[in-house]
Protein backbone atom coordinates (compact mmCIF):
# COMPACT_ATOMS: atom_id res chain seq x y z
CA UNK A 1 0.00 0.00 0.00
CA UNK A 2 1.00 3.88 -0.54
CA UNK A 3 1.62 6.24 2.05
CA UNK A 4 -1.51 8.17 0.58
CA UNK A 5 -3.73 4.79 1.03
CA UNK A 6 -2.49 4.45 4.54
CA UNK A 7 -3.10 8.16 4.94
CA UNK A 8 -6.09 7.71 3.82
CA UNK A 9 -7.49 4.76 5.99
CA UNK A 10 -5.55 5.27 9.15
CA UNK A 11 -8.23 9.20 8.66
CA UNK A 12 -10.95 7.60 7.93
CA UNK A 13 -10.58 5.20 10.27
CA UNK A 14 -9.79 8.12 13.03
CA UNK A 15 -12.68 9.88 12.08
CA UNK A 16 -15.31 7.22 12.37
CA UNK A 17 -14.21 5.75 15.77
CA UNK A 18 -13.77 8.59 17.28
CA UNK A 19 -17.29 9.98 16.42
CA UNK A 20 -18.31 6.66 17.37
CA UNK A 21 -16.37 6.93 20.83
CA UNK A 22 -17.72 10.13 21.56
CA UNK A 23 -21.66 9.18 20.63
CA UNK A 24 -21.40 6.05 22.93
CA UNK A 25 -19.80 7.67 25.63
CA UNK A 26 -22.29 10.34 25.54
CA UNK A 27 -25.57 7.72 25.00
CA UNK A 28 -23.93 5.82 28.02
CA UNK A 29 -23.66 9.02 30.56
CA UNK A 30 -26.46 10.96 29.33
CA UNK A 31 -28.65 11.20 32.54
CA UNK A 32 -32.12 10.73 30.71
CA UNK A 33 -34.06 7.96 32.13
CA UNK A 34 -34.96 4.61 30.17
CA UNK A 35 -37.60 5.55 27.17
CA UNK A 36 -40.45 3.53 28.96
CA UNK A 37 -41.48 1.45 31.58
CA UNK A 38 -45.35 0.68 30.39
CA UNK A 39 -45.01 -1.94 27.69
CA UNK A 40 -48.68 -3.46 26.90
CA UNK A 41 -49.21 -5.69 24.41
CA UNK A 42 -52.59 -4.55 22.96
CA UNK A 43 -52.40 -1.40 20.73
CA UNK A 44 -54.45 2.04 21.64
CA UNK A 45 -54.55 5.51 21.96
CA UNK A 46 -51.25 7.09 23.40
CA UNK A 47 -51.44 8.19 26.63
CA UNK A 48 -49.75 11.50 25.69
CA UNK A 49 -51.09 12.74 22.43
CA UNK A 50 -50.30 16.31 22.10
CA UNK A 51 -52.09 18.61 20.32
CA UNK A 52 -51.91 18.89 16.40
CA UNK A 53 -48.89 21.60 15.01
CA UNK B 1 -54.18 1.04 27.21
CA UNK B 2 -50.55 2.46 26.58
CA UNK B 3 -48.42 1.71 23.83
CA UNK B 4 -44.97 -0.53 23.61
CA UNK B 5 -41.92 1.43 24.04
CA UNK B 6 -37.97 1.07 24.13
CA UNK B 7 -36.93 -0.08 27.30
CA UNK B 8 -33.73 1.70 26.91
CA UNK B 9 -32.03 4.39 24.70
CA UNK B 10 -29.42 1.57 24.00
CA UNK B 11 -31.97 -0.71 23.31
CA UNK B 12 -32.60 1.80 20.07
CA UNK B 13 -29.94 2.84 18.81
CA UNK B 14 -28.80 -0.99 18.42
CA UNK B 15 -32.34 -1.99 16.94
CA UNK B 16 -31.63 1.17 14.24
CA UNK B 17 -28.14 0.69 13.97
CA UNK B 18 -29.04 -3.53 13.49
CA UNK B 19 -31.29 -2.85 10.72
CA UNK B 20 -28.80 -0.39 8.88
CA UNK B 21 -26.12 -3.16 9.60
CA UNK B 22 -26.77 -5.45 6.63
CA UNK B 23 -24.91 -7.24 4.20
CA UNK B 24 -24.58 -4.19 2.12
CA UNK B 25 -21.85 -3.19 4.95
CA UNK B 26 -19.73 -6.23 4.11
CA UNK B 27 -19.71 -6.91 0.85
CA UNK B 28 -21.10 -3.81 -1.53
CA UNK B 29 -19.12 -1.05 0.36
CA UNK B 30 -15.42 -2.56 -0.14
CA UNK B 31 -16.40 -3.28 -3.89
CA UNK B 32 -18.07 0.24 -4.77
CA UNK B 33 -15.00 1.92 -3.10
CA UNK B 34 -12.14 -0.19 -4.54
CA UNK B 35 -14.31 0.53 -8.32
CA UNK B 36 -14.50 4.22 -7.59
CA UNK B 37 -11.54 5.81 -6.69
CA UNK B 38 -10.10 3.59 -3.57
CA UNK B 39 -9.26 6.25 -0.70
CA UNK B 40 -10.16 9.11 -2.81
CA UNK B 41 -13.97 7.80 -2.70
CA UNK B 42 -13.94 8.70 0.87
CA UNK B 43 -14.10 12.05 -0.11
CA UNK B 44 -17.30 12.07 -1.57
CA UNK B 45 -18.01 9.40 0.88
CA UNK B 46 -18.15 11.38 3.96
CA UNK B 47 -19.24 14.72 2.19
CA UNK B 48 -22.44 12.63 1.53
CA UNK B 49 -22.73 11.42 4.90
CA UNK B 50 -22.89 15.11 5.99
CA UNK B 51 -25.32 16.38 3.57
CA UNK B 52 -27.73 13.14 2.79
CA UNK B 53 -26.95 10.61 5.64
CA UNK B 54 -27.04 12.13 8.38
CA UNK B 55 -29.97 14.92 7.75
CA UNK B 56 -31.77 11.94 6.52
CA UNK B 57 -31.36 9.93 9.69
CA UNK B 58 -32.32 13.15 12.11
CA UNK B 59 -35.52 13.60 10.02
CA UNK B 60 -36.56 9.64 10.17
CA UNK B 61 -35.95 9.97 13.88
CA UNK B 62 -37.66 13.12 14.48
CA UNK B 63 -40.43 12.76 12.51
CA UNK B 64 -41.18 8.92 13.59
CA UNK B 65 -41.20 10.28 17.28
CA UNK B 66 -43.41 13.20 16.62
CA UNK B 67 -45.63 10.92 14.91
CA UNK B 68 -45.84 8.52 17.19
CA UNK B 69 -47.05 11.05 19.83
CA UNK B 70 -50.30 11.28 18.06
CA UNK B 71 -50.53 6.80 18.06
CA UNK B 72 -49.06 6.99 14.60
CA UNK B 73 -45.80 4.15 13.57
CA UNK B 74 -45.93 4.43 10.06
CA UNK B 75 -45.75 6.91 7.40
CA UNK B 76 -49.06 7.38 6.34
CA UNK B 77 -50.49 8.07 9.12
CA UNK B 78 -47.63 10.31 10.54
CA UNK B 79 -47.26 12.21 6.75
CA UNK B 80 -50.91 13.08 7.06
CA UNK B 81 -50.25 14.58 10.88
CA UNK B 82 -47.55 16.37 9.06
CA UNK B 83 -49.45 18.09 6.66
CA UNK B 84 -53.58 17.61 7.61
CA UNK B 85 -54.61 19.64 5.08
CA UNK B 86 -53.63 17.94 2.26
CA UNK B 87 -55.56 14.80 1.53
CA UNK B 88 -53.12 13.26 -0.48
CA UNK B 89 -50.16 12.66 1.07
CA UNK B 90 -51.04 9.34 3.27
CA UNK B 91 -50.93 8.18 0.12
CA UNK B 92 -47.33 9.07 -0.76
CA UNK B 93 -46.86 7.39 3.27
CA UNK B 94 -47.81 4.01 1.74
CA UNK B 95 -44.59 4.04 0.14
CA UNK B 96 -43.07 3.48 3.62
CA UNK B 97 -44.92 0.39 4.29
CA UNK B 98 -44.88 -1.10 0.66
CA UNK B 99 -41.18 -0.96 0.52
CA UNK B 100 -40.34 -2.88 3.78
CA UNK B 101 -42.75 -5.68 2.91
CA UNK B 102 -41.34 -6.21 -0.74
CA UNK B 103 -38.04 -6.22 0.52
CA UNK B 104 -38.91 -8.21 3.15
CA UNK B 105 -40.24 -10.56 0.73
CA UNK B 106 -37.00 -11.61 -0.71
CA UNK B 107 -34.31 -10.63 1.84
CA UNK B 108 -35.55 -13.74 4.21
CA UNK B 109 -35.13 -15.51 0.97
CA UNK B 110 -31.17 -14.16 0.82
CA UNK B 111 -30.82 -14.32 4.40
CA UNK B 112 -32.13 -18.17 4.40
CA UNK B 113 -28.88 -18.65 1.92
CA UNK B 114 -26.15 -17.50 4.85
CA UNK B 115 -27.99 -19.61 7.49
CA UNK B 116 -27.42 -22.54 5.01
CA UNK B 117 -23.81 -21.96 3.92
CA UNK B 118 -23.13 -21.34 8.03
CA UNK B 119 -24.24 -25.13 8.13
CA UNK B 120 -22.34 -26.38 5.05
CA UNK B 121 -19.12 -24.12 6.54
CA UNK B 122 -19.63 -26.44 9.88
CA UNK B 123 -19.88 -29.50 8.00
CA UNK B 124 -17.84 -29.25 5.05
CA UNK B 125 -20.43 -29.65 2.64
CA UNK B 126 -18.86 -27.24 -0.46
CA UNK B 127 -15.34 -28.31 1.17
CA UNK B 128 -14.84 -30.51 -2.27
CA UNK B 129 -15.55 -27.45 -4.04
CA UNK B 130 -11.88 -25.83 -4.61
CA UNK B 131 -12.40 -23.53 -7.98
CA UNK B 132 -14.29 -20.14 -8.35
CA UNK B 133 -16.46 -22.58 -11.04
CA UNK B 134 -16.92 -25.32 -8.60
CA UNK B 135 -18.23 -23.17 -5.98
CA UNK B 136 -20.27 -21.41 -8.22
CA UNK B 137 -22.22 -24.82 -9.50
CA UNK B 138 -22.79 -25.38 -5.27
CA UNK B 139 -24.66 -22.12 -5.29
CA UNK B 140 -25.97 -22.53 -8.50
CA UNK B 141 -27.29 -26.13 -7.16
CA UNK B 142 -28.58 -24.26 -4.58
CA UNK B 143 -30.74 -21.56 -5.71
CA UNK B 144 -32.40 -24.18 -7.92
CA UNK B 145 -30.61 -22.93 -10.87
CA UNK B 146 -28.24 -25.81 -11.69
CA UNK B 147 -30.93 -28.12 -13.14
CA UNK B 148 -31.17 -31.67 -12.70
CA UNK B 149 -27.15 -32.42 -13.16
CA UNK B 150 -26.16 -30.25 -10.53
CA UNK B 151 -23.91 -32.81 -8.87
CA UNK B 152 -24.74 -30.66 -5.34
CA UNK B 153 -28.16 -30.37 -5.09
CA UNK B 154 -31.27 -32.18 -6.84
CA UNK B 155 -33.27 -29.38 -6.13
CA UNK B 156 -34.74 -26.75 -3.62
CA UNK B 157 -35.37 -28.40 -0.98
CA UNK B 158 -32.58 -27.72 1.44
CA UNK B 159 -32.57 -24.19 0.33
CA UNK B 160 -36.52 -24.32 1.08
CA UNK B 161 -35.85 -25.85 5.07
CA UNK B 162 -33.19 -23.01 5.49
CA UNK B 163 -36.16 -20.79 4.43
CA UNK B 164 -38.82 -21.92 6.30
CA UNK B 165 -36.42 -21.59 9.28
CA UNK B 166 -35.84 -18.07 8.67
CA UNK B 167 -39.14 -16.87 7.91
CA UNK B 168 -39.79 -18.50 11.47
CA UNK B 169 -37.05 -16.77 13.47
CA UNK B 170 -38.45 -13.37 12.15
CA UNK B 171 -42.17 -13.08 12.60
CA UNK B 172 -41.37 -14.81 15.89
CA UNK B 173 -39.08 -11.85 16.88
CA UNK B 174 -41.22 -9.61 15.46
CA UNK B 175 -44.08 -10.90 17.19
CA UNK B 176 -42.74 -10.27 20.83
CA UNK B 177 -42.81 -6.89 20.44
CA UNK B 178 -40.88 -4.08 20.46
CA UNK B 179 -39.32 -4.49 23.83
CA UNK B 180 -39.17 -8.61 24.39
CA UNK B 181 -38.51 -8.81 20.97
CA UNK B 182 -36.54 -6.40 18.73
CA UNK B 183 -34.82 -4.69 21.47
CA UNK B 184 -33.91 -7.85 23.29
CA UNK B 185 -32.68 -9.28 20.18
CA UNK B 186 -30.52 -6.33 19.09
CA UNK B 187 -29.02 -6.14 21.98
CA UNK B 188 -26.73 -9.57 22.05
CA UNK B 189 -27.09 -9.62 18.29
CA UNK B 190 -25.13 -6.30 17.58
CA UNK B 191 -22.51 -6.78 20.28
CA UNK B 192 -22.16 -10.50 19.05
CA UNK B 193 -22.00 -9.16 15.26
CA UNK B 194 -19.16 -7.10 16.28
CA UNK B 195 -16.99 -9.45 18.56
CA UNK B 196 -17.51 -12.15 15.57
CA UNK B 197 -16.20 -9.19 13.15
CA UNK B 198 -13.68 -8.01 15.26
CA UNK B 199 -12.15 -12.09 15.01
CA UNK B 200 -12.28 -12.14 11.21
CA UNK B 201 -10.64 -9.04 10.63
CA UNK B 202 -7.63 -9.78 13.02
CA UNK B 203 -7.69 -13.30 11.08
CA UNK B 204 -7.48 -11.36 7.57
CA UNK B 205 -5.16 -8.39 8.39
CA UNK B 206 -2.62 -11.29 10.11
CA UNK B 207 -2.06 -13.10 7.03
CA UNK B 208 0.72 -11.57 5.97
CA UNK B 209 1.16 -12.56 3.05
CA UNK B 210 -0.29 -16.22 2.05
CA UNK B 211 1.29 -17.32 -1.10
CA UNK B 212 5.18 -17.16 -0.63
CA UNK B 213 5.15 -17.67 -4.85
CA UNK B 214 3.33 -14.76 -5.18
CA UNK B 215 4.91 -12.02 -2.56
CA UNK B 216 2.99 -8.88 -4.07
CA UNK B 217 -0.40 -10.65 -3.06
CA UNK B 218 -0.28 -9.54 0.59
CA UNK B 219 -2.44 -8.17 2.75
CA UNK B 220 -1.36 -4.89 2.84
CA UNK B 221 -1.37 -4.39 -0.76
CA UNK B 222 -4.91 -5.76 -0.54
CA UNK B 223 -5.83 -2.89 2.05
CA UNK B 224 -3.86 -0.61 -1.01
CA UNK B 225 -6.23 -2.12 -3.76
CA UNK B 226 -9.13 -0.48 -1.58
CA UNK B 227 -7.43 2.73 -0.01
CA UNK B 228 -4.94 3.96 -2.56
CA UNK B 229 -6.15 7.15 -3.80
CA UNK B 230 -6.96 7.85 -7.49
CA UNK B 231 -7.27 11.58 -7.73
CA UNK B 232 -8.66 11.23 -11.28
CA UNK B 233 -11.92 9.50 -9.57
CA UNK B 234 -13.21 13.07 -8.00
CA UNK B 235 -13.52 14.17 -11.44
CA UNK B 236 -15.92 11.82 -12.45
CA UNK B 237 -19.73 12.23 -11.94
CA UNK B 238 -20.24 8.49 -11.72
CA UNK B 239 -18.00 8.03 -8.09
CA UNK B 240 -19.83 11.01 -6.27
CA UNK B 241 -22.91 9.30 -7.29
CA UNK B 242 -21.74 6.31 -6.42
CA UNK B 243 -20.92 7.96 -2.83
CA UNK B 244 -24.56 9.19 -2.54
CA UNK B 245 -26.16 5.89 -3.45
CA UNK B 246 -24.00 3.97 -0.77
CA UNK B 247 -24.46 6.31 1.96
CA UNK B 248 -28.16 6.57 1.22
CA UNK B 249 -28.28 2.61 1.05
CA UNK B 250 -25.92 1.99 3.65
CA UNK B 251 -28.07 4.26 6.65
CA UNK B 252 -31.69 2.45 5.88
CA UNK B 253 -32.88 5.69 5.30
CA UNK B 254 -36.32 6.05 2.90
CA UNK B 255 -37.16 2.62 4.10
CA UNK B 256 -39.88 3.96 6.40
CA UNK B 257 -38.37 1.74 9.27
CA UNK B 258 -36.12 4.41 11.53
CA UNK B 259 -39.44 6.07 11.83
CA UNK B 260 -41.45 2.90 13.05
CA UNK B 261 -39.09 2.52 15.16
CA UNK B 262 -38.70 6.35 16.63
CA UNK B 263 -42.54 6.26 16.88
CA UNK B 264 -42.32 3.74 19.91
CA UNK B 265 -39.91 6.88 21.87
CA UNK B 266 -41.30 9.66 24.37
CA UNK B 267 -41.69 12.98 23.87
CA UNK B 268 -38.71 14.11 25.84
CA UNK B 269 -36.50 11.13 24.64
CA UNK B 270 -33.63 12.02 22.82
CA UNK B 271 -33.42 11.69 19.25
CA UNK B 272 -30.75 13.92 17.92
CA UNK B 273 -27.70 11.86 19.41
CA UNK B 274 -28.49 8.80 19.24
CA UNK B 275 -29.30 9.23 15.22
CA UNK B 276 -25.69 9.80 15.58
CA UNK B 277 -25.07 7.31 17.53
CA UNK B 278 -26.52 4.75 15.36
CA UNK B 279 -25.15 6.24 11.91
CA UNK B 280 -21.80 6.22 13.23
CA UNK B 281 -22.14 2.14 14.38
CA UNK B 282 -22.89 1.80 10.78
CA UNK B 283 -20.41 3.28 9.47
CA UNK B 284 -17.80 1.83 12.03
CA UNK B 285 -18.81 -1.96 10.76
CA UNK B 286 -18.81 -0.68 7.06
CA UNK B 287 -15.76 0.97 6.57
CA UNK B 288 -13.28 -0.08 9.41
CA UNK B 289 -14.29 -3.61 9.76
CA UNK B 290 -15.94 -4.32 6.23
CA UNK B 291 -13.52 -2.17 4.33
CA UNK B 292 -10.92 -5.27 6.14
CA UNK B 293 -12.51 -8.15 5.10
CA UNK B 294 -13.61 -9.31 1.63
CA UNK B 295 -11.17 -7.09 -0.70
CA UNK B 296 -7.44 -7.74 1.32
CA UNK B 297 -8.70 -11.05 1.77
CA UNK B 298 -9.47 -11.47 -1.69
CA UNK B 299 -6.24 -9.58 -3.00
CA UNK B 300 -4.24 -11.82 -0.99
CA UNK B 301 -5.83 -15.27 -2.22
CA UNK B 302 -6.53 -14.05 -6.39
CA UNK B 303 -4.04 -11.50 -6.78
CA UNK B 304 -5.02 -8.17 -8.87
CA UNK B 305 -6.63 -9.71 -11.91
CA UNK B 306 -8.71 -12.04 -9.81
CA UNK B 307 -10.23 -9.27 -7.59
CA UNK B 308 -11.31 -7.07 -10.08
CA UNK B 309 -13.19 -9.58 -11.80
CA UNK B 310 -15.36 -10.12 -8.68
CA UNK B 311 -14.92 -6.89 -6.47
CA UNK B 312 -18.45 -5.44 -7.96
CA UNK B 313 -20.37 -8.63 -7.87
CA UNK B 314 -21.57 -8.65 -4.49
CA UNK B 315 -23.11 -12.44 -4.12
CA UNK B 316 -19.93 -13.84 -5.97
CA UNK B 317 -17.85 -11.95 -3.32
CA UNK B 318 -20.24 -13.82 -0.53
CA UNK B 319 -21.08 -16.56 -1.69
CA UNK B 320 -18.45 -18.27 -4.07
CA UNK B 321 -14.60 -15.48 -3.28
CA UNK B 322 -15.03 -15.96 0.54
CA UNK B 323 -15.99 -19.62 1.34
CA UNK B 324 -13.01 -20.05 -1.01
CA UNK B 325 -10.23 -17.94 0.52
CA UNK B 326 -11.67 -19.36 3.57
CA UNK B 327 -10.94 -22.64 2.95
CA UNK B 328 -7.69 -21.98 2.55
CA UNK B 329 -6.88 -20.78 5.71
CA UNK B 330 -6.38 -23.12 9.34
CA UNK B 331 -9.49 -23.67 10.37
CA UNK B 332 -11.07 -22.92 7.45
CA UNK B 333 -14.41 -24.56 8.58
CA UNK B 334 -15.31 -22.37 11.72
CA UNK B 335 -13.85 -19.39 9.87
CA UNK B 336 -16.41 -19.92 6.81
CA UNK B 337 -18.90 -20.69 9.83
CA UNK B 338 -17.93 -16.96 11.82
CA UNK B 339 -18.56 -15.25 8.08
CA UNK B 340 -21.90 -16.59 7.14
CA UNK B 341 -23.16 -16.30 10.34
CA UNK B 342 -21.58 -12.74 10.92
CA UNK B 343 -24.15 -12.10 8.01
CA UNK B 344 -26.81 -13.99 8.73
CA UNK B 345 -27.52 -12.26 12.50
CA UNK B 346 -26.86 -8.89 10.11
CA UNK B 347 -29.63 -9.75 7.66
CA UNK B 348 -31.91 -10.53 10.35
CA UNK B 349 -31.31 -7.21 12.62
CA UNK B 350 -32.30 -5.81 8.93
CA UNK B 351 -35.18 -7.78 8.35
CA UNK B 352 -37.48 -7.66 11.52
CA UNK B 353 -37.01 -3.68 11.19
CA UNK B 354 -38.45 -4.43 8.16
CA UNK B 355 -41.42 -6.33 9.11
CA UNK B 356 -42.31 -3.80 11.53
CA UNK B 357 -44.01 -0.69 9.47
CA UNK B 358 -46.75 -3.55 8.14
CA UNK B 359 -47.42 -4.98 11.50
CA UNK B 360 -47.51 -1.70 13.38
CA UNK B 361 -50.35 -0.26 10.57
CA UNK B 362 -52.19 -3.11 11.05
CA UNK B 363 -51.69 -2.78 15.54
CA UNK B 364 -52.08 1.72 14.88
CA UNK B 365 -54.93 1.65 12.12
CA UNK B 366 -57.28 -1.39 12.74
CA UNK B 367 -56.75 -2.07 16.60
CA UNK B 368 -55.46 -5.95 15.82
CA UNK B 369 -53.54 -7.28 18.56
CA UNK B 370 -49.70 -7.58 17.82
CA UNK B 371 -49.94 -11.52 16.96
CA UNK B 372 -52.90 -11.01 14.43
CA UNK B 373 -51.35 -8.11 13.26
CA UNK B 374 -47.84 -10.80 12.80
CA UNK B 375 -49.84 -14.06 11.90
CA UNK B 376 -51.45 -11.24 8.89
CA UNK B 377 -47.79 -10.31 7.89
CA UNK B 378 -46.38 -13.62 8.00
CA UNK B 379 -49.11 -15.07 5.37
CA UNK B 380 -48.98 -12.22 3.23
CA UNK B 381 -45.27 -12.37 2.95
CA UNK B 382 -44.85 -16.21 2.97
CA UNK B 383 -46.90 -16.12 -0.18
CA UNK B 384 -45.00 -13.03 -1.36
CA UNK B 385 -42.27 -14.87 -1.02
CA UNK B 386 -43.21 -17.86 -3.19
CA UNK B 387 -42.33 -16.44 -6.60
CA UNK B 388 -38.62 -15.14 -4.91
CA UNK B 389 -37.93 -18.82 -4.59
CA UNK B 390 -39.47 -20.69 -7.70
CA UNK B 391 -38.69 -18.32 -9.79
CA UNK B 392 -35.44 -16.72 -9.11
CA UNK B 393 -33.38 -17.43 -12.11
CA UNK B 394 -36.40 -15.16 -13.90
CA UNK B 395 -35.62 -11.79 -12.74
CA UNK B 396 -38.40 -11.98 -10.21
CA UNK B 397 -35.72 -11.05 -7.54
CA UNK B 398 -34.10 -8.22 -9.36
CA UNK B 399 -38.02 -6.49 -10.07
CA UNK B 400 -38.84 -6.37 -6.30
CA UNK B 401 -35.38 -4.93 -5.84
CA UNK B 402 -35.57 -2.51 -8.24
CA UNK B 403 -38.88 -1.14 -6.99
CA UNK B 404 -38.52 -2.08 -3.28
CA UNK B 405 -34.85 -0.22 -2.91
CA UNK B 406 -33.99 1.86 -5.88
CA UNK B 407 -37.45 3.45 -6.75
CA UNK B 408 -39.19 3.51 -3.28
CA UNK B 409 -36.04 4.63 -0.94
CA UNK B 410 -35.34 7.63 -3.35
CA UNK B 411 -38.98 8.46 -3.66
CA UNK B 412 -39.68 8.26 -0.01
CA UNK B 413 -36.73 9.57 1.21
CA UNK B 414 -37.37 12.99 -1.33
CA UNK B 415 -40.78 13.42 -0.13
CA UNK B 416 -40.12 13.24 3.67
CA UNK B 417 -37.11 15.32 3.19
CA UNK B 418 -40.02 18.47 1.44
CA UNK B 419 -42.28 17.54 4.46
CA UNK B 420 -40.07 18.10 7.21
CA UNK B 421 -38.23 21.48 6.03
CA UNK B 422 -40.75 23.29 4.24
CA UNK B 423 -44.14 21.90 4.93
CA UNK B 424 -43.74 21.25 8.46
CA UNK B 425 -41.55 24.60 8.67
CA UNK B 426 -37.43 24.60 9.84
CA UNK B 427 -38.83 26.48 12.53
CA UNK B 428 -41.01 23.48 14.17
CA UNK B 429 -38.46 20.94 12.42
CA UNK B 430 -35.58 22.43 14.59
CA UNK B 431 -37.62 22.43 17.94
CA UNK B 432 -39.10 18.46 17.44
CA UNK B 433 -35.86 18.23 16.39
CA UNK B 434 -33.94 19.80 19.86
CA UNK B 435 -36.96 18.54 22.28
CA UNK B 436 -34.65 16.62 25.09
CA UNK B 437 -31.91 16.33 22.93
CA UNK B 438 -28.39 15.39 24.82
CA UNK B 439 -26.75 17.01 22.12
CA UNK B 440 -27.25 20.79 19.78
CA UNK B 441 -26.57 20.36 16.05
CA UNK B 442 -24.94 22.71 14.85
CA UNK B 443 -26.96 25.52 13.23
CA UNK B 444 -25.94 24.77 9.43
CA UNK B 445 -27.24 21.69 9.73
CA UNK B 446 -30.95 24.07 9.18
CA UNK B 447 -29.83 25.18 6.12
CA UNK B 448 -28.45 22.01 5.06
CA UNK B 449 -31.97 19.96 5.91
CA UNK B 450 -33.52 22.63 4.58
CA UNK B 451 -32.05 23.14 1.15
CA UNK B 452 -28.78 20.64 0.50
CA UNK B 453 -30.55 17.58 1.66
CA UNK B 454 -34.12 18.19 -0.16
CA UNK B 455 -31.82 19.39 -3.53
CA UNK B 456 -29.43 16.35 -3.29
CA UNK B 457 -32.09 14.10 -3.14
CA UNK B 458 -33.89 15.20 -6.41
CA UNK B 459 -30.85 15.58 -8.19
CA UNK B 460 -30.13 11.62 -7.78
CA UNK B 461 -34.21 11.27 -8.11
CA UNK B 462 -33.63 12.84 -11.73
CA UNK B 463 -29.83 11.43 -12.75
CA UNK B 464 -31.30 7.63 -11.92
CA UNK B 465 -34.68 7.94 -13.54
CA UNK B 466 -33.02 8.99 -16.57
CA UNK B 467 -29.47 6.74 -16.28
CA UNK B 468 -30.64 3.87 -15.07
CA UNK B 469 -34.74 3.67 -14.27
CA UNK B 470 -35.51 4.40 -17.82
CA UNK B 471 -33.84 0.88 -19.36
CA UNK B 472 -35.61 -1.15 -16.26
CA UNK B 473 -38.77 -0.19 -16.59
CA UNK B 474 -38.90 -0.48 -20.50
CA UNK B 475 -37.48 -4.08 -20.22
CA UNK B 476 -34.52 -3.35 -21.87
CA UNK B 477 -32.42 -4.74 -19.48
CA UNK B 478 -34.45 -7.84 -19.23
CA UNK B 479 -34.05 -11.30 -21.26
CA UNK B 480 -37.21 -12.23 -23.21
CA UNK B 481 -37.48 -15.38 -21.92
CA UNK B 482 -37.73 -13.62 -18.44
CA UNK B 483 -39.87 -10.07 -19.11
CA UNK B 484 -43.45 -12.63 -18.83
CA UNK B 485 -42.12 -13.47 -15.77
CA UNK B 486 -41.07 -9.59 -14.83
CA UNK B 487 -43.99 -8.42 -15.80
CA UNK B 488 -46.53 -10.67 -13.63
CA UNK B 489 -44.02 -9.63 -11.11
CA UNK B 490 -44.37 -5.69 -11.41
CA UNK B 491 -48.22 -6.46 -11.48
CA UNK B 492 -48.45 -7.81 -8.51
CA UNK B 493 -46.19 -5.22 -7.22
CA UNK B 494 -48.96 -2.53 -8.97
CA UNK B 495 -51.81 -4.63 -6.57
CA UNK B 496 -49.67 -4.94 -3.39
CA UNK B 497 -49.54 -0.75 -3.74
CA UNK B 498 -53.14 -0.31 -4.64
CA UNK B 499 -54.61 -2.69 -1.99
CA UNK B 500 -52.23 -0.81 0.83
CA UNK B 501 -53.65 2.67 -0.56
CA UNK B 502 -56.93 1.43 0.03
CA UNK B 503 -56.87 0.03 3.37
CA UNK B 504 -54.98 3.31 4.15
CA UNK B 505 -58.42 5.41 1.90
CA UNK B 506 -60.60 2.63 4.72
CA UNK B 507 -59.02 3.49 7.55
CA UNK B 508 -59.43 7.32 7.54
CA UNK B 509 -63.56 7.18 5.76
CA UNK B 510 -64.07 5.11 9.09
CA UNK B 511 -61.98 7.97 11.38
CA UNK B 512 -63.84 10.40 9.66
CA UNK B 513 -67.01 8.67 9.90
CA UNK B 514 -66.44 8.17 13.43
CA UNK B 515 -65.84 11.87 14.53
CA UNK B 516 -68.75 12.53 12.36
Amino acid sequence: MKLGGWIFMLISWGIIIGLFVYCMVRTLTSGNPPSGEDEEDQPGPRPEIRKDV
Amino acid sequence: MARQRWNSKLGVILAVAGSAVGLGNFLRFPGVAAGNGGGAFMIPYFISFLLLGLPLMWIEWTIGRFGGGFGHSTAPGIFHTMWQKNRFIKYFGVIGIFGPVVIFAYYTYVESWLLGYSFFALSGHYAGCDSQQSMKTFLEGYQGLGGPGNPHFAGLTTAYVFFLITFVINVSIVSFGIRRGIERFCKWALPLLFIVAAVLVVRVLTLGTPDAAHPERSIANGLGFLWNPDWSALLRGRVWLAAAGQIFFTLSCGFGVILTYASYLRRQDDVALSGLTAATANEMTEVVLGGSLVIPAAFAFLGPAGIEEVALKVFDLGFVTMPLILQKMAFGQAFGFLWFFLLFVAGVTSSISLAMPAVAFMEDEFNLTRREACVIFGIVTFVLCQPVIFFYGNGVLDEMDFWGVSVGLVVFATIEAILFGWIFGMENAWTELHTGSDIRIPGIYRFIIKFITPLFLIAILVIWFFQDWTDVILLKTTTPENRPFVMITRLGLLGLFVFLSVMVWIVWRRRAQREG
